[in-house]
C-alpha cells in the first residue's frame, strides 16, 4: 500500500513539471505580445512584460486585414477537412474490406503520400491546380489541402476500420438493410472517434499551412492567416510585439477547437469503450 | 477477412474509391511524376528543361554536404522515436490506467505545444538556445562559468538541440494516437486478467502492448520517416547552418531549389528522400510482420 | 526631359484639395495619407517646372497590381509613392502586394501558370530567366519618352542593362554601403575611438570582449552580413573586394584576399562575435547595439532610417578598420556594397495595356525616388532638388555628404551575377568566422571551388 502512495505522488509530481513545460509556451508568447523589441531580445525574453504595450493588439487588428485571413483560413479549413476526411471514409472503407491486391497497392500508395516533401512537387502542383481552373478561388487551396490530408487519415482510419467486426454489418445487410443504408446508418456512426481525432489534426495542418499558400494564392482577398502574417515580418527590422500579438490570436481558434474535440473525443470513446 | 458486403456490390466499390483516387491522382501523383521525370534534367523553374541524365544524381552523391545531411537526419529521427515514443506511451498508459486526478486536464496540457506554430516554438527555443542571453546558459553559467556553449552553432550539438525542441513539441501528438488506441483496448480483457491474477505490468506487456502494437508501427514510421522529412523547425532556428552542421536532406533539397535555383537537383534529392522514406517503411513493415497479433 | 514630373506636381497643386476631401485610400493596405508632404512638394513644383505639356495619360482610367517588398522602412515609402501616383493619375488603382520571398520563387511559380503580376520587382539572375522566356518587356520606349535617364543624376542605371543593350527591369536607388555602426555612449565609456587601421581594430575588440561587451553584432542568421564583413576587409587593399570572382579577375590566392580571411579569422580569434551571433536575427542585432550590449554593428546604409529613434548615440566607421598602417586615407574611399535592390520593377508581358504600364511603373519608380527622400530622409538621386521632411541625424548626414566621394563600390552579396557564386561565398565566409577553420584552408578551399562554379 504504501509503496503505491509513493508512486503516485511521483507521478503526480512528474505529471505536473511536464505539465508545467508544456504550458510554458502559451505564456510566453502571451507575454511576447505585450512587449516590445527590447524585451523580447534583450532585457527580458522569459518574464512578464514590464510595460505591457496593449497598443501591440490593436495595431495587430487594425493595421492588417487579419478578419479577411481568418475568414478565408477557416472557409479552406473548413472544406479541405470535411470533404477531405468524407472521402477517406469511403475509400478506406473499401480498402478494409476487399483484401485484394488492387486494394492493398492502392492504400500502400496513398499512404506513401506521407513521405513527399511537398516543395518537390510544388510547381507541377500549381501548373495542375491551374489546368483545373481553380485559380483564384478558395478551391485553388482546398483541393490540394484535401489530398495532403489522405495518406494521414487513411493509416488512422484503416486501424479502426479492420478492427470492427464485420458481423454486425453483415447480419444488417442479411436483414434487408441496403448496402448504402447499411453503411450509413451503422458502420458510419461508428467511427466519430477517430473521425475527431483526425478533426483536430487536420484543422491543426491546415490552419497553419504557409508553404503550398504562399505559392497557390494571388489575390490579396483569398489570402489565409499564415499568408497574411508573414507581411508583419520584415527583411531587416520587424516590430515583434505586434507579431507575437497576432501569433495569439492566430493560435486561438485552434486552442478552443482542440479542448472542445478532445472532450467530444472522449466522450466517444468512452461510449464505444462501453460498447464493448 | 473480405466482406460479403461488397462482394455484391461492385459498383459501390468503384463509387467509393474513386473520389480519393481521382484527386489523389491529380494532386500528388502526376505532380510527383513530372517531379521525377524534372530530375533528370536541368531546369531553372520557368524556361525548357534540358536534359541532363543522370548529372543531377551524381551532383547529390559526390556533394560534400551529403554525409553530413544524412548522418544528422538519422540522429534526428532516432531521438524522435526515442523521446517521442517512450515518453507518448508512458503518459497514455499513466492517463489510461492510473487512477489520479485531473487526467483530462494533463492530457490537454500535453497537447498544447502541438497545436502551436512552428514559428512560434522555434523563437521559443531559439531564446532558449541562444549563446549570449539564453536561459540554458543563463542557467548553466550560474552554477559554473564554463559551461555555457554555443548551443545551436556546432556540429552534432546543434542539431541535438534543434531535434529535442521538435521532439518536445510533437510528443503529444503521438501521445494522443497512442492514448486513442489504448482507450479502444476492451475492457475485459483486463478484467478477466485480473481475476487470473496478473500484475499491471503483465498486463500492459501481455495485452496492451500486443494491441497497440499496430498503433505503435504506425507512429514509429511516422516519427522515423519525418526524422528525414523535417524542414520546418531546422529551416526557422539555423537554416541549416552555420556552414552545414545542422543541414538535413529536406534542407538539402531546399537550398538546391532556393538558393541555386536548381530544380532539377532539388527533384533528385527530393527522389532520394522518398526513395529513404518508402525504403524505411517497407524494412519497418517487414521488422513488426512477424509480431502482429490479431485477436 | 521635365514634362512627366512637371505635369504630376501641376497635378498635385490642382488636385491637392479634391484629394484631401474624397482621396480616401484604397485597399492597398491602407496607404496612410499625410498631408504634410504635399505642401512641400507643392511648393517646388514652382521652382522645378516648365509649365507647358500635361500627359494625355492622366486622365486614364486603369488598374495594375504591383508587387513590391511592402514591410518595415519600405512601407512608409510605398504608401508615400501610391500617394504621389494616386495624384498624378486619380484613376490608376495600384494594387501592392507584398514580395514575401527574396528569391523569385513565387514569381517562377506565377510565370508557370502565366499570372505573373503587371509589375513586379524582378530579382538577381530572375531577370535573365524571364528575358529568356519572354515573360517580361523591354521598357526602352517609354523611358525615351520620359528622357527618364535624364530625370536622375548620372549613372543610376549603369549596369541595370541587360546583355541585349535593353532595360528590362528598372529601379532607381541611391548606392548604398555596407557600413560598421558603433555605439558611442559604450565606446565613450571605455576609452574608445573609431579605428583607423587594422592594428587599432584589433586592440579595440579585444578591449570591448575585456569589458565583456560583444564586440560586434552580427545578425548571421542571415548569411550576407557575415559575408559583406569579409568584402569590407577585402576592400582595405582591393577596391574590387567580392566582385573580383565574378567572370575570375581575381583569385583568392591574391594577397589582398588571403590578407582579409587572416585579419578577418584573428578577430574572431580574439572575440570579435557574440556565442549567439549564428542564432541572432536582424532586430535583436539592432537592439544589442542599442543598449550597448554590444560596440558595433554591421548593416547596410538603410539602417541610419531604421535607427532613426536612437540615431544620435549611433556613428559610424569613416576609415575602413581592416586597413594596413598607412594606407587608411586611400583605402577609405573603397565602399563596401552598392544598388541596395538587384534588378528592378519589370512589366509582365501578359499585362493588359503594356505601354501605359510602363508608363505607370517609370512613374511609380519616380515618386518611390522621391518618398525615399522625403518619409526616410534618403540620399536624393533626382536632378530635381527634394528635400527630407525630418531632418538627418549627424552620423547620417556625414554619411550622405560622404557617399559621392567614394571612388568604388563593390556589390551587396545577392546581387552578384550568379547563384551558384553567392551560395559559395556565404558558405566560405560562414566557415571562416565560425573559427573552426584555418584562413589558408578558407583560400585553398575557396579558390578549388571557384573552378568549377558558374561566375
Amino acid at each position: 500500500m504504501k509503496k503505491s502512495t509513493i508512486l503516485r505522488i511521483f507521478i503526480y509530481i512528474f505529471m505536473s513539471i511536464y505539465a508545467l513545460i508544456s504550458l510554458y509556451p502559451i505564456i510566453w508568447m502571451a507575454f511576447y505580445s505585450l512587449k516590445n523589441n527590447e524585451e523580447i531580445f534583450v532585457t527580458n525574453p522569459f518574464g512578464p512584460p514590464l510595460h505591457p504595450k496593449f497598443s501591440n493588439y490593436y495595431r495587430a487588428l487594425t493595421e492588417y486585414n487579419i478578419a479577411v485571413f481568418f475568414k478565408n483560413s477557416a472557409i479552406v479549413s473548413f472544406f479541405s477537412i470535411v470533404l477531405g476526411i468524407f472521402f477517406v471514409l469511403l475509400f478506406t472503407y473499401v480498402v478494409a474490406r476487399v483484401r485484394t491486391k488492387t486494394t492493398g497497392v492502392l492504400r500502400t500508395v496513398v499512404v506513401m503520400g506521407m513521405f513527399i516533401p511537398v516543395q518537390a512537387i510544388m510547381t507541377p502542383l500549381v501548373v495542375m491546380v491551374k489546368n483545373m481552373k481553380l485559380s483564384n478561388t478558395h478551391w485553388s487551396l482546398i483541393v490540394p489541402y484535401i489530398a495532403l490530408g489522405f495518406p494521414f487519415a487513411v493509416i488512422v482510419l484503416y486501424g479502426f476500420y479492420v478492427n470492427l467486426p464485420t458481423d454486425l454489418e453483415e447480419s444488417a445487410y442479411m436483414d434487408g438493410s441496403g448496402f448504402y443504408r447499411t453503411y450509413f446508418q451503422i458502420i458510419l456512426p461508428l467511427m466519430k472517434p477517430p473521425v475527431l481525432v483526425l478533426v483536430i489534426y487536420q484543422f491543426m495542418g491546415n490552419w497553419n499551412e504557409f508553404g503550398l499558400a504562399l505559392v497557390l494564392i494571388t489575390k490579396s482577398s483569398l489570402k489565409t492567416l499564415p499568408l497574411g502574417l508573414a507581411s508583419f515580418t520584415g527583411q531587416f527590422s520587424t516590430e515583434w510585439g505586434p507579431v507575437g500579438a497576432s501569433l495569439v490570436i492566430a493560435s486561438l481558434p485552434v486552442i478552443i477547437l482542440y479542448i472542445f474535440f478532445s472532450n467530444k473525443v472522449e466522450d466517444a470513446m468512452a461510449f464505444s469503450g462501453m460498447k464493448n | 477477412m473480405n466482406s460479403i458486403i461488397f462482394s455484391k456490390n461492385k459498383f459501390a466499390q468503384i463509387l467509393f474509391s474513386t473520389p480519393v483516387i481521382i484527386i489523389y491522382s491529380l494532386i500528388i501523383i502526376i505532380p510527383l511524376i513530372q517531379a521525377f521525370i524534372m530530375s533528370f534534367t536541368n531546369w531553372d523553374g520557368v524556361n525548357t528543361a534540358t536534359y541532363a541524365g543522370l548529372a543531377n544524381y551524381k551532383m547529390l552523391f559526390t556533394s560534400p554536404n551529403l554525409k553530413v545531411s544524412l548522418i544528422n537526419s538519422v540522429i534526428y529521427s532516432a531521438i524522435l522515436v526515442t523521446y517521442q515514443l517512450t515518453l507518448g506511451t508512458l503518459f497514455a498508459t499513466i492517463l489510461v490506467n492510473s487512477t489520479i486526478k485531473f487526467k483530462r486536464i494533463f492530457k490537454d496540457i500535453y497537447f498544447f505545444p502541438v497545436l502551436l506554430s512552428v514559428s512560434v516554438v522555434a523563437q521559443l527555443w531559439l531564446s532558449i538556445y541562444h549563446g549570449d542571453f539564453g536561459l540554458l546558459n543563463q542557467i548553466l553559467k550560474m552554477l559554473d562559468p564554463t559551461w555555457s556553449q554555443n548551443w545551436l552553432a556546432e556540429p552534432t550539438k546543434g542539431i541535438i538541440a534543434i531535434v529535442l525542441a521538435e521532439s518536445w513539441k510533437g510528443m503529444g501528438y503521438h501521445m494522443l494516437i497512442i492514448y486513442a488506441a489504448m482507450r479502444n483496448v476492451p475492457r475485459f480483457y483486463y478484467e478477466a486478467a485480473t481475476i487470473d491474477g496478473a500484475s499491471p505490468t503483465q498486463q500492459f506487456f501481455n495485452i496492451t502492448f500486443p494491441l497497440i502494437g499496430q498503433t505503435l508501427k504506425v507512429c514509429f514510421i511516422m516519427c522515423v520517416t519525418f526524422g528525414f522529412r523535417a524542414f520546418e523547425q531546422i529551416f526557422i532556428m539555423t537554416s541549416g547552418g552555420p556552414v552545414n552542421y545542422t543541414y538535413t536532406m529536406s534542407i538539402m533539397m531546399y537550398k538546391a531549389l532556393f538558393g541555386l535555383q536548381k530544380y532539377g537537383y532539388s527533384n533528385a534529392i527530393a527522389v532520394f528522400i522518398v526513395v529513404i522514406c518508402v525504403g524505411i517503411m517497407l524494412m519497418i513493415e517487414r521488422a513488426f510482420r512477424n509480431t502482429h497479433v490479431e485477436y | 526631359m521635365i514634362k512627366k514630373s512637371l505635369s504630376m506636381l501641376l497635378v498635385v497643386a490642382m488636385l491637392f484639395t479634391a484629394l484631401v476631401g474624397c482621396g480616401k485610400s484604397d485597399n492597398t493596405a491602407g496607404s496612410s495619407t499625410t498631408t504634410t508632404g504635399e505642401a512641400t512638394i507643392a511648393s517646388e513644383a514652382t521652382t522645378t517646372s516648365d509649365t507647358t505639356a500635361i500627359s494625355d495619360n492622366t486622365q486614364k482610367a486603369g488598374e495594375f497590381t504591383v508587387y513590391t517588398y511592402y514591410a518595415d522602412a519600405a512601407k512608409i515609402i510605398t504608401d508615400e509613392a501610391v500617394r504621389l501616383m494616386k495624384e498624378k493619375y486619380p484613376n490608376v488603382k495600384l494594387n501592392i502586394e507584398h514580395r514575401s520571398d527574396s528569391d523569385g520563387a513565387v514569381l517562377k511559380t506565377r510565370s508557370a501558370v502565366g499570372e505573373l503580376p503587371d509589375i513586379f520587382e524582378c530579382t538577381g539572375t530572375l531577370t535573365d530567366t524571364f528575358i529568356q522566356s519572354k515573360d517580361i518587356i523591354p521598357l526602352n520606349s517609354a523611358m525615351e519618352k520620359m528622357d527618364f535617364e535624364n530625370l536622375y543624376m548620372p549613372n543610376i542605371f549603369a549596369g541595370l542593362k541587360s546583355a541585349d543593350g535593353n532595360y528590362y527591369a528598372v529601379q532607381a536607388s541611391a548606392p548604398s554601403a555596407a557600413l560598421i555602426y558603433y555605439n558611442k555612449k559604450v565606446f565613450a565609456d571605455n576609452g574608445l575611438t573609431p579605428p583607423k587601421n587594422y592594428p587599432e581594430f584589433l586592440s579595440l575588440v579585444q578591449k570591448l570582449k575585456a569589458a565583456d561587451i560583444i564586440p560586434l553584432s552580427l545578425f548571421a542568421q542571415q548569411k550576407w552580413p557575415g559575408l559583406q564583413l569579409f568584402d569590407i576587409a577585402v576592400t582595405s587593399q582591393e577596391p574590387l573586394g567580392i566582385t573580383g570572382f565574378e567572370g575570375g579577375v581575381k583569385k583568392p590566392s591574391e594577397k589582398a584576399y588571403t590578407d582579409a580571411a587572416k585579419k578577418l579569422y584573428d578577430l574572431v580569434k580574439a572575440g570579435l562575435l557574440g556565442k549567439g551571433a549564428f542564432n541572432t536575427n536582424a532586430s535583436q542585432a539592432f537592439e544589442l547595439l542599442k543598449l550597448g550590449k554590444a560596440g558595433m554593428l554591421i548593416n547596410g546604409s538603410w539602417y541610419f532610417a531604421d535607427a532613426k529613434e536612437y540615431i544620435d548615440n549611433i556613428g559610424y566607421f569613416e576609415y575602413n578598420p581592416f586597413a594596413d598602417p598607412g594606407s587608411e586615407e586611400t583605402s577609405k574611399w573603397n565602399a563596401s556594397g552598392g544598388v541596395n535592390t538587384p534588378g528592378g520593377y519589370a512589366i509582365s508581358a501578359k499585362t493588359k495595356d503594356p505601354e501605359f504600364a510602363k508608363e505607370i511603373m517609370l512613374n511609380y519608380v519616380l515618386s518611390r525616388s522621391k518618398a525615399e527622400v522625403t518619409e526616410t530622409a534618403g540620399i536624393n538621386i533626382l536632378k530635381e532638388d527634394v528635400q527630407p521632411k525630418v531632418k538627418r541625424g549627424e552620423s547620417y548626414q556625414k554619411f550622405a555628404d560622404n557617399v559621392k566621394n567614394y571612388k568604388s563600390f563593390t556589390k551587396f552579396e545577392w546581387s552578384l551575377k550568379t547563384p551558384d557564386l553567392i551560395t559559395l561565398l556565404e558558405d566560405s565566409s560562414e566557415k571562416l568566422l565560425t573559427g573552426s577553420y584555418l584562413p589558408e584552408k578558407f583560400i585553398t578551399d575557396l579558390e578549388k571551388a571557384l573552378e568549377n562554379t558558374p561566375k
